[in-house]
């Protein structure tokens, strides 16, 4: 649906209309068309400038950048002097750069599960063999025993005329529901968007607590044992989780108590409470549409215990201004990236340091040396622009959650996002994707700065990944915010493109091994950058505020 | 004249941030003005913001940073920090093996128990406190000293043939421990040790090498009454309590301490002297110097724990135009990028960030260097930008680059050290520590002019500032240098007044943090007229020299046995 030629002069209504219209030439064509000048400050997006950023965040000295930790402090103050030295202005708290926040965090010392049938001997579940379980983020305890009735998904979406839950007493009681959501492939069965909406925990439990569950046992599927096994969420168990701190205060769900079970783990569970049913069967009931909700006839037992630290960590924010006398200056189009990484793990070959540089040291440097361009540029915006490096990310999307809340300008000022998270580009490519875009308006900015640079705008490579919801993004799109993660796609690309694509992304997506490394080309990461600073340019200089389309996904409905 | 900062960025051409890329684009009309800078030179001078200063400024001065200390965290994630700046605007790698950083191996050690005991005589014996009348240099080569011995004094413990003035021709202090007056004897004359000679001779490394080599078993200085009046004894105490360092190749000196002219006095008095530290200071002025056994026993006791570190100076280049006859030269840039990290606390503060005591200079080079790469076209001569460790343990890392430099040393035909330069008040005037001594007075001169400042004298030329910073390990290899900093002209009383107040309250103090709502114009001011001085030196057809009288053609000095070259 590419609108190319009229949308050119009404770019340059504003310019007109406000005054400030420059002398220079705009053509249609290239990106000049979408800003004059645009063409330079996008050429001087240097390969050199991207690594340099790389180097220094995903550097050993910088231990992974954890939140809470000395190596996410020093890439915040990194930043900070960065976006100081290019002439932005602070944004955060006080007149700072910073926007505090607090997490909780919380690890596991102690747990167990155990499930007890009228008149019977109580069965203790293995934990990290059946269960895995966490601890309350308020007081660091679960303690619950309750009767336990299974419902499925636990999802109720009446547009896909789905409810799991129709005619369930769930009043104190444990659900035992399916993680995610079916995945189809018709508009009326779970999309991906829907179906990565519907199926987060964050989404469920809003409805299962608005029905007053006492716990919820969280159930592995096989589809997302493909995804991430039972096994590595044991693994990973000893990083510990996080959540925000609001006021003192984490949000109720923070206190539920809640386990996963593993899939043997949810047989052993069904044949303690001696019910007939195998976990199998009910999967396939449940994606079938034919599941029937049933209290097992069983109590469960769970205690979990955690210890708490709080967790002192920042994003970083800095503007740059709209032009004077813009009618629409009061309005933001928002950079996102995610500043922190996983820090220090479990070694792998010898290197306990995960760096990060793909995931995300690529992103901020993407972002720094857009906000270079923009600074550049011979007039400034229309809108202003928001450059914001988010911690928590990792943690669930935390920064961007709090930023979304709380954002640095005025309340309804923050109009479309950029995020900037998808790992570094290792090949020249011909094709770029914006995730989520379709969404709303920005799909046409997007157009308008792939077409400028002579690439192709591709569609999501791997939709069943539902990868528009899960990085910074997804906090503007809950929020009713148009948002797009900007990527690399594979049009035009060749075998071995793609298999270099491939190869990089196992070797270094969350490993130790997520180096910056001397003697990569770093051409295809500054060209990436080249068609954001774009894209985010072209969102900010059109006249209508970005908007999401009438019939997306993300527009605010009652019920949701 | 360049007055007016900040407009002029939008002009700048954006795309050819990079030499390579800038060689084809070469300017229509690049005039010259009478001063010989070009256009482009000065729209690349007037390219440099104050933000951009302040930028670096904050990160390194971050407490994050622990005040960058050699050999800890801090210090690296700053020469990190530098080297990704490089990198960023094109500078290349010239340190050892294709990387920006040069490994420089110390010892370093943490000072522990130590005292001075004195015997014998017929006075009152001196009791000796730490902190108080004594300071006791930490011992880096053996860890555990305990020497004794009879005490000779020996006038300043040096002998000058060319002044006619020996130390030694009294007193052999051959396995003696040996007292000597800190510092050389100075004098107005030509003749006999003027203002540089004299801070050059009594350098205390120098003199300890000489002592040690002389056989002496322990040095114990004696701060004389003239500088007890610019930095009292007890003040310079508390530097002490820092760890010190060498370079691990440096060989072994004879253990040293200091006790104030008091204790001295003190010590005469129990030996039975009837002289006072005034009178040997003036014997050996007067080119007469004393020396003498002291007739009584000295016990050297102390102990400190040793380890071996590395820590990195940091090396990138801007190659000089290939087309160039001179092209292969290179002028020098440098800063230190150490500070003295963590330390005693004073108002509850324990960071020493020292935001002017470098950061300031690091962030003045690293803002040079974007510059040099906005000219359009490579300099006549290379740039080499050397940001050096352990400046404050003794100017060790430009030492060690001096001495082991990754560049050909006969190609650098000049240094500018940025240190010390943090000017609170708008910049009328600098100071080019040096630049009296050689050509390069003529760059000072015309890059001050092409801004509107004018040049102003050392202001306090009994410090001697110039031959007590890096640059003087570049002089010592017989490169002509400059220390470049801002000076107070045009200042009002109670502006120099309060100038003075800050730099008491900051110099070597916790107190030296970034400020975030300093005005950083006269910085970036001070940073263009560095930048033009720059460009002047490496653009000139020819090389820099020393003037046809300087004190310091003597250098490149062959090197005294016992001393690494």
């Amino acid at each position: 649906m590419p609108r190319p030629t009229a949308r050119a002069f009404l770019l340059l209504l504003p310019f007109l209309v406000s005054g400030v219209a420059t002398a220079a030439p705009v053509s249609g064509k290239g990106p000049d068309g979408i800003a004059p000048g645009a063409a330079d400050a996008a050429a001087g997006i240097r390969p050199d400038a991207v690594s340099a950023h790389i180097r220094f965040l995903a550097d050993d000295l910088l231990e992974g950048r954890a939140p809470g930790e000395r190596g996410f402090d020093i890439a915040a103050a990194y930043v900070a002097s960065q976006l100081q030295g290019m002439g932005l202005e602070p944004a955060g708290d006080n007149g700072t750069w910073f926007q505090s926040l607090t997490f909780r965090g919380g690890k596991l010392k102690d747990a167990k599960l155990e499930v007890g049938t009228p008149g019977g001997a109580a069965t203790a579940l293995v934990r990290e063999r059946d269960f895995l379980a966490r601890g309350s983020l308020s007081s660091g305890i679960f303690e619950v025993t309750a009767p336990v009735v299974y419902v499925g998904y636990g999802i109720v979406a009446p547009e896909f005329h789905w409810d799991d839950l129709a005619g369930v007493d769930l009043k104190g009681k444990i659900a035992l529901v399916f993680s995610g959501a079916p995945l189809g492939t018709s508009a009326d069965f779970f999309p991906p968007i829907p179906s990565a909406v519907y199926g987060s925990p964050r989404h469920k439990l809003e409805t299962l607590m608005a029905r007053g569950v006492a716990g919820v046992l969280w159930v592995q599927t096989s589809a997302r044992e493909k995804i991430f096994t039972f096994t590595q969420m044991a693994s990973n168990a000893g990083r510990g989780w996080m959540t925000l701190v609001e006021n003192g205060q984490v949000a109720a769900r923070d206190s539920l108590p809640q386990a996963i079970l593993s899939m043997p783990g949810m047989d052993a569970l069904l044949a303690a409470a001696g019910r007939p049913e195998r976990i199998a069967d009910l999967y396939a009931a449940a994606e079938r549409r034919e599941h029937a909700p049933f209290a097992l006839g069983a109590r469960v037992h769970l205690h979990a215990e955690a210890t708490l630290r709080t967790v002192h960590t920042a994003n970083v924010v800095g503007l740059w201004r709209a032009a004077a006398g813009s009618p629409v200056a009061g309005e933001a189009v928002a950079y996102t990236a995610h500043l922190d990484h996983l820090g220090i793990g479990k070694p792998e070959a010898g290197d306990s340091i995960y760096n990060g540089a793909s995931d995300n040291a690529a992103g901020v440097a993407n972002v720094l040396e857009i906000a270079r361009a923009f600074t550049r540029l011979p007039q400034r915006p229309q809108r202003a622009v928001l450059f914001a490096l988010v911690s928590g990310e990792e943690e669930g999307l935390l920064g961007s959650e709090w930023l979304v809340a709380h954002p640095p300008v005025r309340r309804d000022g923050l109009v479309a996002d950029v995020n900037c998270d998808s790992g570094l580009p290792v090949f020249h490519f011909h094709e770029v994707v914006a995730l989520g875009a379709d969404q709303s308006t920005l799909q046409d900015d997007a157009q308008r700065a792939a077409a400028a640079l002579e690439l192709t705008l591709g569609p999501d490579p791997d939709p069943k990944q539902a990868s528009a919801v899960r990085s910074d993004q997804y906090s503007f799109l809950k929020a009713g915010i148009p948002a797009t993660a900007t990527k690399v796609g594979f049009g035009g690309a060749t075998e071995q493109d793609r298999a270099a694509a491939a190869a990089y992304q196992k070797t270094h997506y969350h490993r130790a091994a997520d180096h910056w490394e001397a003697d990569r080309d770093h051409g295809p990461a500054a060209g990436l950058a080249r068609f954001q600073f774009l894209f985010g340019l072209a969102a900010a200089q059109r006249a209508e505020r970005p908007r999401l389309l009438p019939d997306s996904f993300f527009q605010p409905r009652s019920g949701s | 004249m360049l007055v007016s900062p900040t407009p002029m960025r939008f002009a700048l051409l954006p795309v050819c941030l990079t030499l390579a890329c800038a060689t084809s684009a070469t300017r229509p009309t690049d005039a010259v003005d009478a001063n010989g800078f070009t256009d482009s030179a000065k729209s690349a001078a007037v390219g440099i913001r104050p933000e951009a200063i302040a930028g670096h400024i904050r990160f390194l001065a971050d407490d994050l940073l622990a005040g960058r200390d050699p050999g800890t965290h801090g210090y690296d994630v700053a020469a990190r920090y530098v080297a990704s700046e490089l990198q960023a605007v094109g500078v290349q790698p010239a340190g050892e093996n294709g990387t920006y950083f040069q490994k420089v191996p110390f010892v370093r050690a943490t000072p522990a128990i130590g005292s001075l005991e004195v015997t014998g005589g017929t006075g009152a014996p001196v009791s000796f406190v730490r902190g108080e009348n004594l300071v006791v240099f930490t011992d880096l080569d053996k860890g555990v000293i305990d020497v004794s011995g009879d005490l000779v004094f020996a006038g300043h413990g040096i002998a000058v043939p060319e002044y006619g003035y020996d130390d030694f021709a009294q007193v052999d202090v051959k396995d003696k421990v040996v007292v000597i007056l800190a510092g050389a004897p100075r004098s107005e004359r030509p003749d006999f040790f003027p203002s540089l000679a004299s801070a050059v001779y009594g350098q205390s490394e120098r003199v300890a090498s000489d002592l040690t080599r002389r056989g002496a078993r322990a040095i114990i200085w004696v701060w004389p009454p003239a500088k007890e009046a610019l930095t009292p004894f007890t003040r310079l105490a508390s530097h002490y309590g820092f760890d010190a360092m060498r370079l691990e190749d440096r060989p072994p000196l004879a253990p040293g301490l200091m006790i104030s002219s008091d204790a001295f006095d003190a010590l005469l008095k129990q030996s039975g002297r009837t002289e006072t530290v005034a009178d040997l200071v003036a014997a050996s002025a007067s080119g007469k110097p004393k020396g003498f056994e002291m007739r009584l026993k000295a016990r050297v006791r102390k102990e400190s724990k040793i380890r071996h570190i590395t820590s990195e100076n940091v090396v990138g280049l801007l190659p000089g135009d290939p087309a160039s006859p001179t092209g292969k030269e290179m002028i020098v840039y440098g800063a230190h990028l150490d500070h003295m990290g963590i330390g005693k606390p004073v108002d509850g503060d324990n960071i020493y960030n020292g935001a002017s005591d470098d950061a300031a200079g690091v962030a003045s080079l690293l803002e040079t260097a974007q510059a040099f790469t906005r000219l359009g076209h490579p300099p006549k001569r290379g740039i080499l930008f050397v940001f050096v460790t352990a400046e404050e343990r003794g100017l060790l890392g430009s030492e060690y680059f001096a001495r082991h430099p990754t560049v050909s040393l006969k190609d650098v035909v000049a240094d500018i050290d940025v240190d010390g330069a943090y000017p609170v008040h708008p910049l009328k005037d600098v100071v080019a520590l040096g630049t009296d001594e050689s050509s390069l007075g003529g760059d000072v001169a015309r890059a001050a002019a092409a801004l509107g400042l004018k040049v102003s004298p050392d202001p306090e030329p009994e410090e001697n500032y110039f031959v007590r910073s890096d640059n003087f390990n570049f002089v010592k290899k017989g490169i002509p240098a400059a220390q470049t900093f801002n000076g107070l002209a045009g200042l009002t009383p109670e502006q120099v007044t309060a100038e003075r107040a800050f730099w008491r309250k900051r110099y070597h103090q916790p107190q030296d943090n970034f400020e975030p709502d300093r005005d950083w114009e006269p910085f970036a001011q001070l940073t263009r007229f560095n930048f033009l001085l720059g460009v002047s030196i490496a653009q000139a057809p020819a090389r820099p020299t020393w003037n046809a009288n300087s004190w310091f053609r003597r250098f490149p000095e062959p090197a005294r046995p016992g001393e690494p070259d």
